[in-house]
């Protein structure tokens, strides 16, 4: 297991070199974090067992092929703001809230939704580590993307 | 940014020694000073300029008061998860995701609900603001909490 301090770590130094990346996706942006892709950060911390491995995985792709389409959307939705910032007029931020609400509670659904599917067909455990993995990175991203924000604001 | 980055690490380092004793008293401090330092990074981060600030702190007031109450139950859940011996049970699991999921969607709820409020009393841009700031420290507390909780990795 990877050290969460060393997470944090990691995460806070990137995160100076993260200014005007946001051309790049949500995807790179975690292997540049972690320097491996997101399954692998996934099964290094998710127990199975062989009879649950296929189940998870299965439910596991089916739950990522939709959550990177949100990722596509905050990482367009960002970038525009981010792009936009300094000359942000009330209806500009008023439009940005409009999207961004619904993209974060929709995101938030879904691991709820996979949360209760993984559980059912695995165990309490699996579906427990499944939520507190996929809730650790999203947010991971989200303070990056935040952070990034706000380093461009001041600039 | 700084300062943010800085209470998120002194909160890492709360959570990593306060399973000793006097937990209960240690939140309260702990909630305390968080919840001044915060004021300051509020300030900092929302531009106020040219809104009524008045009724911007007034609901600030009155949003904080509420996610300290939340604050506060996801400091003793995590206690009193952290301190269980020994790895955690099919059933443990389930106990602590039935107490942890709906406060995770009661501190969002939250935030939107005063995003709107406060959208209506200043502006649409300080509203943003507001959203952004306290989703950012609510997203860094949960990334140091899920730091803590190791992932129940000890399972095996």
């Amino acid at each position: 297991m990877i050290k969460p301090l060393l997470f944090l770590l990691i995460i806070f130094t990137f995160s100076i070199g993260m200014t005007g990346q946001a051309s790049q996706d949500e995807l790179q942006l975690m292997q540049s974090l972690y320097g491996m892709e997101k399954r692998d950060i996934v099964s290094e911390f998710i127990e199975l067992n062989d009879s649950q491995e296929q189940e998870f995985w299965l439910l596991y792709d089916e739950y990522e092929e939709k959550r990177k389409d949100f990722g596509k959307e905050r990482f367009r939705l960002l970038s525009s703001y981010v792009d936009d910032y300094g000359e942000v007029k009330p209806q500009d931020a008023d439009n940005f809230m409009k999207q961004a609400i619904p993209l974060r509670i929709k995101s938030d659904k879904l691991v709820d939704n996979y949360y209760k599917k993984i559980k059912s067909r695995t165990d309490p455990i699996v579906a427990m580590q499944f939520y507190q993995i996929e809730n650790y990175l999203a947010d991971v991203i989200r303070m990056e993307l935040l952070e990034e924000i706000y380093t461009t604001k001041k600039q | 940014m700084k300062k943010i980055t800085l209470l998120i690490a002194a909160l890492l380092v709360f959570n990593i020694s306060y399973s000793q004793d006097d937990a209960t008293e240690e939140i309260q401090m702990m909630q305390e000073l968080f919840g001044s330092e915060k004021k300051a990074i509020i300030e900092e981060n929302v531009d106020l300029t040219g809104v009524n600030a008045d009724s911007f702190w007034k609901l600030y007031g009155e949003y904080e008061k509420q996610r300290q109450e939340i604050g506060q139950a996801k400091l003793e859940l995590l206690q009193k998860y952290t301190m269980k011996q020994g790895a955690l049970t099919n059933q443990q699991a389930t106990d602590l995701m039935a107490e942890a999921v709906p406060l995770r969607s009661a501190e969002d709820k939250l935030i939107l609900n005063y995003t709107k409020r406060i959208g209506k009393a200043t502006s649409a841009l300080v509203s943003v603001q507001f959203y952004q700031i306290e989703h950012y420290i609510s997203d860094g507390i949960r990334f140091s909490i899920l730091n803590n909780i190791d992932f129940i990795q000890d399972k095996k």
